[in-house]
C-alpha cells in the first residue's frame, strides 16, 4: 500500500535501458527530428521576418515559463537549441568575413569561446531536461534482511571536536547495531584520535604512509573492515539518523547498483553567501550540481560520486581496484570506472548530512582548482567519450562535467572582448548591428529564460556569471597545464579557515578582477568619447552594443570584487539557526520554557520569553525536547543580553555529547525541510541583485584603496619625519 | 505514531512514515531497562506476556521471569529479545486499566533502593521512600440501595494517587485552575481531611474555617468558595475527629453520596468537576471513582511511587469496573528532574508500558511550590516556567481524554 510511488519510479529509472532496446525506432525518428531542425535552423531569412521570428519565439517562451510543467520546459528548450544554433550557423556563414588580421585574431577567439558556450549550453539541457527525481525506496520490514554497513570518516587534519560530531551522529543512524560499525580513518595518526574513539566504541585506523592522500586512506580501510557497504562522509559531514534507512532501500531492489549520492548540504555559508550576505536568500554555487544537475545526470544513469555522503557497494568498488588513485577527483573518476563495468549510479536529492563549507574565498578557490585539475586529468586519461561500457548518455554526462570546467579562458574572452572594437576598433562581427542583433538577442534570451525556468530554484540568473568570473582566472592554468600533461598543473591556495578576526580584503585573490574591472571602466569611458564622434548611424549602433556589453561587464567583474572582501567571522564553530524547544532550570530551582535561536556543539543560543532576564554567569541546566524525549545539558551562561543568552556547556560526559547530537544535528528532516525551497528565479530581480552588489564591490574596493593609501602615506609621512630628524 | 522529524521527512517525498523503524531510540529505551535490572527485568516480560496474552490462542500465560534481586547486577542485559519499541498502545480506551494490575512488578525493590543507596551521593534524594505498602483490603462495596443519578453533562475527575507526597492537591489545585483558563468552569473539591486543596486558591471575600464538605448536611451551594482563579472550591473544611468519623460513616453507608450531591448542584452543560482524594484506600475515594469519568493517578519518577502504582491501579479498576462513563484512568509523572538518571529511565518505562495514558509529565519546578507559598496557581505565578507549561500540556490531554470519553458514548 504505502510503496513510495515505486511503480513511476521503476518506470523512470529504466528509461535509460529502454532506450537501448527502442533504438532503430528512435533512430529513424531522430533522423526526421534532426532533418527538420536542420531546415529550421539554416533557412535563411530577410532582417524583418528573422526579427519576427524572434518575437515570436519570445512571446512563446515567456507564455510556457509560466506554465513550466515538464512539456513546457522540453518545448522551451527546443525553441532555445533551434534559436542558438540558427545564431550559430548565421554567425559561422555569415559574420566571418574578416579583413584585417586584428579582427581576425579577436573574432575567431570569440567564435571558439561561442562554440564551447553553445556546447555547454546543449549538454546542459540534455543532462537537466528531465530530472528523474528519484524517492527513497523502501526497505524490507524484516532488519536480518537489511545489509551491513562501515561508516569511513576519512581524517587528515581536522580537528577532533569535528570528527567527534561527526562519529557520534554516525553512531546514531538508525540502523541495527550489530551491522553498523563507525570507523575513523585517521591519517593524521593522533593519539587523542584513538582514545577517543576507544572511549566511544567506535573504530579506529590508521596506516604507515600516507600514499594517495583520502582515496589510499579509504582503500586501506577496505582490507582490514567486510561490511557488505561503505557508507563514506568526510570528517565535516554530519549525518542524520535516517541516511541509511532512506539511501539502502535502491540498493536492496537494484542488485547492479553500485553507489548512491545525496547532497552536499552546508549549514555555514560558504565565502560568497558570506561576503555578499547572502545565505539562504540565493541559492549557492552547489545548489545547482545538487539540486538539478545530478538528478539530471541520474536519468542517465550518470550520477556521479561526490566522495562524501554516499552509499558505495563493497563488491563493485573492489571489482575496479578500490577508489580510483588516477587522478585527484579520485570520487568521479570511481564512479566512471563503475559504470564502465555495467554498473549503475543513483542520486537521491534529498539531504541527510550537511556540513562546513569553505570558509575563505582562497580555500574555495583551492578546493575548485583541484576539481577542474582533476577532471581535466580525467578527461586526458580516461576520456568518457573513448574506452568501453558506457552508454551514450552517460559519456555525454561525465564530458559536461568534464568540459564544465574549461570555462575559465571562454569567460575572460567573454569579460573582454567588447574591448577589441572600443579599443583597437576590432570588427569582431562582420554584420551590420541590426543583424547581430536580431540574431544574437533570440540566442541570449531564449537560453537565459529557458535556464532560469529549469534551474530557477537552484540558481538564480547571472549568478553563474559571477560564480564562473570570480574563479575563471584560477582554474584557467590548472585546467590547461592538466590538459597538455596530466601531472602538471598543481597549484597550492593556503586555506586561512577557521576565525577571521578582522573583516580584510584580499587583494591578492582580487587582482585578476580588478584589471578585468579597470579594464571595462576605461572601455566604458573611451567608448563614450567615440560616441561623440561618431556620425555615422551604424557605427552608433555599434558602441552601443559594445557599451551596453561591457557595462554588463562591470556588473560583473564588480560583484566579483566584492567576493574578495573578506567578512568578519568571529566563531571557530558555526552554529546551526535552527528554532528548537527547550526549557532552563536556574540555580534557584526555577525553570524558564524557552526556544533556541542556534545551537553548535559547545553551545546554544537561546531567546527567552519576553520579560524574563537570565543573569550573565549562572549555572543552568538547559534541556533540548524532541517529541518525548527530553535531555538535560548543564551550562553556564556566557552571553547575556535581553531576551538573548548564549549558553555554553559545561564538561559534557561521552553520553552527554552524543544524547546533544541525537537531540540537534541528529534530526532526520533538518537539512531536508529547507532544500529546493528558495525563492524562484526572476531574471529581473537577479540582475537587480547582482548590480547592487557590483555597486558594494565598487564600494569596497575603494574604500580598501583610501585605506591603502593611507597607510601608504602615512608611512612615507613617518620616513619623511625619521629622516628628517636623522639629518 | 512516529517522530515529528521522520514525518516531516517523509512527507518531503511522499513517503509513508510507518516504514520508519527507529533503532537508535529502541536501544535507549532498552538501555533504560538495564540500567535498573532487578527493577523493569520483570517488568517487560510481563508487559510482554501481556501483550500476547491478549491474541487468541495463545500459550497459557508465562508467570513473569523475575531476576533474582540478591546479585548487585550491573548493566548486563537481563532480556536478549531485542525489546521492540514500546508496544503502540491503544487510544484511550474503555477502562483499560482492567488489565494493567498484573503490568506492574514490586519485584526487586530492595535491590533497586540498594543500588540507589551505592550510587546516590548526590544531594536532594528524593523524599523518604516508603516500603511498598500492604496490599489493600478488599473494600466491600455495598450494593447501591438507590440509581445513580444522572452526570452526563459534567465531566469529574478523580485526582488519586498510591502514596503521599507526591504533590497531588498541588496538581490537582493547578489542573482545576488550568481547566478553567482552557475555558472550562471548574468545581474543585477537597475530599481529602487534609484540607489543603484551598491554599492553592485566592478565595473571593472571608471564608469561614468551618466551610466544607465536612459538614454535609450543609448545601453545597453555600459552602462552595469562589476564588480568584475563576474556580469554586469546596473545602475539606476543618471539624473536630467525631465530625470526620460521622462523616465517614455516611459515606461508608451511601457510595452515591457524592453524585447526589453533584446532580443536585445542577451544574452547567460542559463544567468539570475536579476531586482530591486522600493516598491509598479510603472511603473519600471511593465516593470519588464512583462518579469520575477519568481517574488521574499522581506518581513521581522514583523506585516507591513507581512500586505503589499496582496497588492505586486495582483500586481505580475495583471501583469503575462496571461504569460505562469512566473513560479510563490517566497518569502524571510529577517532579520529574531531566538530569537524573532514574527519574528519566522510569518515565521512558512507564510511557512504553502506558502509551498515551501517560498524559503529563510535570518537571521538578521551584516555581510551583512557591505559587502555593503565595496561594497562587503556577500558572499566574510564573507563565513562563516549565511547570505551567506542563500543567497546560497535561490539561490539554486531559481534555482530549474527555471528548474521546463523549465519542465512546
Amino acid at each position: 500500500m504505502s510503496q513510495w510511488r515505486n511503480g513511476r519510479m521503476a518506470q523512470l529509472s529504466q528509461m535509460a535501458v529502454r532506450l537501448s532496446a527502442t533504438l532503430w525506432a528512435q533512430v529513424l525518428i531522430a533522423v526526421l527530428a534532426v532533418l527538420v531542425i536542420t531546415i529550421t535552423v539554416i533557412a535563411p531569412l530577410p532582417l524583418e521576418e528573422q526579427m519576427l521570428f524572434t518575437a515570436a519565439c519570445m512571446t512563446a517562451a515567456l507564455i510556457l515559463r509560466r506554465k513550466a510543467s515538464r512539456l513546457a520546459v522540453l518545448a522551451m528548450i527546443v525553441m532555445s537549441v533551434i534559436a542558438s544554433l540558427r545564431y550559430m550557423y548565421w554567425r559561422l556563414t555569415s559574420s566571418l568575413g574578416f579583413e584585417h588580421w586584428l579582427d581576425m585574431a579577436f573574432g575567431y577567439g570569440l567564435v571558439l569561446a561561442e562554440l564551447y558556450a553553445l556546447l555547454v549550453l546543449l549538454l546542459g539541457y540534455l543532462q537537466t531536461a528531465w530530472p528523474l527525481q528519484r524517492k527513497p525506496y523502501p526497505l524490507p520490514q524484516d532488519q536480518a534482511l537489511w545489509p551491513s554497513v562501515d561508516v569511513y570518516i576519512p581524517t587528515y587534519n581536522e580537528p577532533l571536536d569535528i570528527i567527534r560530531l561527526t562519529a557520534f551522529a554516525a553512531q546514531a543512524i538508525d540502523w541495527p547495531k550489530d551491522k553498523l560499525n563507525v570507523y575513523v580513518l585517521d591519517d593524521g595518526r593522533r593519539d587523542e584520535f584513538r582514545e577517543f574513539c576507544d572511549s566511544a566504541g567506535i573504530g579506529y585506523i590508521i596506516r604507515p604512509d600516507n600514499f594517495h592522500a583520502k582515496a589510499g586512506n579509504l582503500n586501506h580501510a577496505l582490507k582490514i573492515t567486510d561490511g557488505d557497504f561503505i557508507a563514506i562522509f568526510d570528517a565535516d559531514h554530519v549525518p542524520t539518523r535516517s541516511f541509511l534507512q532512506v539511501g539502502m532501500g535502491w540498493f536492496l531492489r537494484d542488485p547492479k547498483l553500485a553507489m548512491l549520492q545525496t547532497p552536499h548540504f552546508f549549514f555555514s555559508p560558504d565565502p560568497f553567501e558570506k561576503n555578499l550576505e547572502t545565505f539562504r536568500s540565493v541559492p549557492n554555487e552547489g545548489e545547482l550540481f545538487y539540486g538539478l544537475v545530478q538528478d539530471g545526470n541520474d536519468l542517465w544513469n550518470a550520477t556521479f560520486f561526490c566522495g562524501s555522503c554516499a552509499i558505495i557497494k563493497r563488491g563493485p568498488l573492489l571489482e575496479v581496484g578500490g577508489i580510483a588513485v588516477e587522478t585527484v577527483t579520485e570520487d568521479a573518476h570511481t564512479a566512471l570506472k563503475m559504470s564502465r563495468l555495467g554498473y549503475n549510479t543513483a542520486y537521491l536529492a534529498l539531504p541527510q548530512a550537511a556540513g562546513l563549507a569553505t570558509e575563505s574565498l582562497s580555500g574555495h578557490i583551492g578546493q575548485r582548482i583541484r576539481w577542474a585539475r582533476g577532471m581535466a586529468q580525467i578527461f586526458r586519461t580516461d576520456n568518457p567519450l573513448l574506452g568501453g561500457g558506457l552508454k551514450f548518455g552517460q559519456r555525454l554526462c561525465y564530458l559536461n562535467a568534464m568540459l564544465h570546467f574549461f570555462y575559465g579562458l571562454p569567460r575572460l574572452v567573454f569579460l573582454t572582448a567588447p574591448l577589441a572594437y572600443l579599443f583597437f576598433g576590432a570588427q569582431i562581427f562582420q554584420a551590420s548591428a541590426l543583424l547581430i542583433m536580431a540574431y544574437a538577442l533570440p540566442h541570449i534570451l531564449l537560453a537565459s529564460v529557458t535556464n532560469s525556468t529549469i534551474q530557477g530554484r537552484f540558481r538564480h540568473s547571472f549568478w553563474n556569471e559571477v560564480y564562473e568570473s570570480v574563479l575563471a582566472w584560477y582554474i584557467m592554468r590548472p585546467v590547461l597545464l592538466a590538459m597538455v600533461n596530466p601531472k602538471l598543473g598543481k597549484f597550492n591556495v593556503t586555506a586561512k579557515g577557521g576565525v577571521i578576526e578582522k573583516g580584510y580584503f584580499d587583494w591578492k585573490m582580487a587582482r585578476p578582477y580588478i584589471v578585468v574591472l579597470a579594464l571595462n571602466v576605461i572601455g566604458i569611458v573611451v567608448g563614450l568619447s567615440k560616441l561623440g564622434f561618431a556620425a555615422d548611424s551604424d557605427v552608433v549602433a555599434t558602441l552601443l552594443i559594445n557599451l551596453t556589453w561591457t557595462l554588463y561587464n562591470i556588473i560583473i567583474s564588480a560583484a566579483s570584487v566584492a567576493v574578495a572582501a573578506e567578512a568578519r567571522q568571529v566563531r571557530v564553530e558555526p552554529r546551526v539557526y535552527a528554532n528548537l524547544q527547550a526549557s532552563l532550570v536556574l540555580s534557584n530551582g526555577k525553570t524558564v520554557v524557552c526556544e533556541t535561536h542556534d545551537f553548535s556543539q559547545r553551545g546554544i543560543g537561546i531567546t527567552l520569553p519576553e520579560g524574563v532576564l537570565v543573569p550573565h554567569g549562572e549555572q543552568v541546566l538547559v534541556s533540548l525536547m524532541h517529541d518525548q524525549e527530553e535531555c538535560a545539558f548543564p551550562a553556564l551562561v556566557a552571553f547575556s543580553r535581553g531576551p538573548t543568552l548564549g549558553l555554553s556547556f559545561a564538561n559534557l560526559s561521552i553520553e552527554q555529547q552524543r544524547e546533544l547530537i541525537r537531540m540537534t544535528f541528529s534530526r532526520a528532516n533538518t537539512w531536508a525541510a529547507s532544500w529546493g525551497e528558495g525563492v524562484p528565479d526572476t531574471p529581473l530581480g537577479a540582475l537587480g541583485e547582482v548590480s547592487t552588489i557590483g555597486l558594494r564591490g565598487l564600494r569596497l574596493l575603494g574604500r580598501a584603496t583610501a585605506n591603502e593609501t593611507l597607510i601608504h602615506l602615512r608611512s612615507l609621512l613617518a620616513q619623511l619625519k625619521a629622516s628628517v630628524r636623522s639629518t | 505514531m512516529s517522530a515529528s522529524d521522520i514525518a516531516g521527512l517523509f512527507k518531503k517525498f511522499g513517503g509513508s512514515p510507518a516504514q520508519y523503524q527507529e533503532i537508535t531510540q529502541a536501544e535507549t529505551e532498552k538501555a533504560s531497562q538495564k540500567r535498573w535490572p532487578s527493577m523493569f527485568g520483570g517488568k517487560k516480560a510481563a508487559a510482554e506476556a501481556e501483550a500476547h496474552a491478549e491474541e487468541p490462542d495463545e500459550q497459557p500465560e508465562v508467570e513473569p521471569e523475575v531476576t533474582p534481586p540478591a546479585a548487585p547486577v550491573a548493566e548486563k542485559p537481563v532480556l536478549d529479545a531485542p525489546v521492540a519499541a514500546p508496544e503502540p498502545l491503544p487510544a484511550p480506551s474503555k477502562k483499560p486499566s482492567s488489565k494493567t494490575p498484573d503490568a506492574w512488578s514490586s519485584a526487586g525493590l530492595q535491590s533497586l533502593l540498594a543500588k540507589l543507596a551505592n550510587e546516590a551521593k548526590a544531594p536532594a534524594t528524593p523524599e523518604p521512600e516508603q516500603p511498598s505498602e500492604p496490599e489493600p483490603e478488599p473494600i466491600a462495596v455495598a450494593q447501591p440501595p438507590r440509581s445513580k443519578p444522572e452526570l452526563s453533562d459534567i465531566k469529574v475527575v478523580a485526582v488519586v494517587s498510591g502514596k503521599g507526597g507526591v504533590g497531588k492537591s498541588t496538581m490537582a489545585a493547578n489542573i482545576a485552575a488550568a481547566l478553567h483558563k482552557v475555558g472550562r468552569p471548574v468545581l474543585a473539591i477537597d475530599l481529602d481531611p487534609q484540607n489543603a486543596l484551598h491554599h492553592h486558591f485566592q478565595p473571593e471575600g472571608e471564608v469561614s474555617e468551618e466551610q466544607g464538605v465536612v459538614r454535609f448536611e450543609q448545601d453545597w451551594r453555600e459552602q462552595a468558595v469562589p476564588t480568584k482563579d475563576g474556580v469554586f472550591v469546596l473545602p475539606y473544611g476543618l471539624g473536630d475527629e467525631a465530625q470526620r468519623r460521622i462523616f465517614e460513616a455516611q459515606l461508608a453507608d451511601d457510595p452515591l453520596w457524592l453524585a447526589y450531591r453533584l446532580s443536585d448542584l445542577e451544574l452547567s452543560e460542559g463544567a468539570v468537576v475536579v476531586i482530591d482524594t486522600p493516598p491509598g484506600p479510603s472511603v473519600y475515594l471511593q465516593q470519588a471513582l464512583a462518579v469520575a469519568n477519568v481517574a488521574l493517578v499522581v506518581s513521581l519518577a522514583d523506585a516507591a511511587s513507581y512500586t505503589a502504582l499496582p496497588m492505586i491501579d486495582r483500586l481505580i479498576a475495583s471501583y469503575t469496573d462496571e461504569r460505562d462513563d469512566f473513560a479510563g484512568t490517566a497518569y502524571v509523572v510529577n517532579q520529574i528532574d531531566p538530569s537524573r538518571q532514574l527519574n528519566k529511565d522510569i518515565t521512558h518505562v512507564m510511557h512504553g508500558l502506558l502509551g498515551d495514558r501517560l498524559i503529563g509529565r510535570i518537571t521538578r519546578d521551584q516555581s510551583i511550590s512557591e505559587a502555593l507559598a503565595y496561594n497562587r496557581n503556577v500558572m499566574d505565578y510564573d507563565p513562563h516556567g516549565r511547570g505551567c507549561r506542563d500543567i497546560l500540556d497535561c490539561t490539554m490531554a486531559l481534555v482530549g481524554y474527555f471528548a474521546s470519553d463523549d465519542e465512546g458514548a
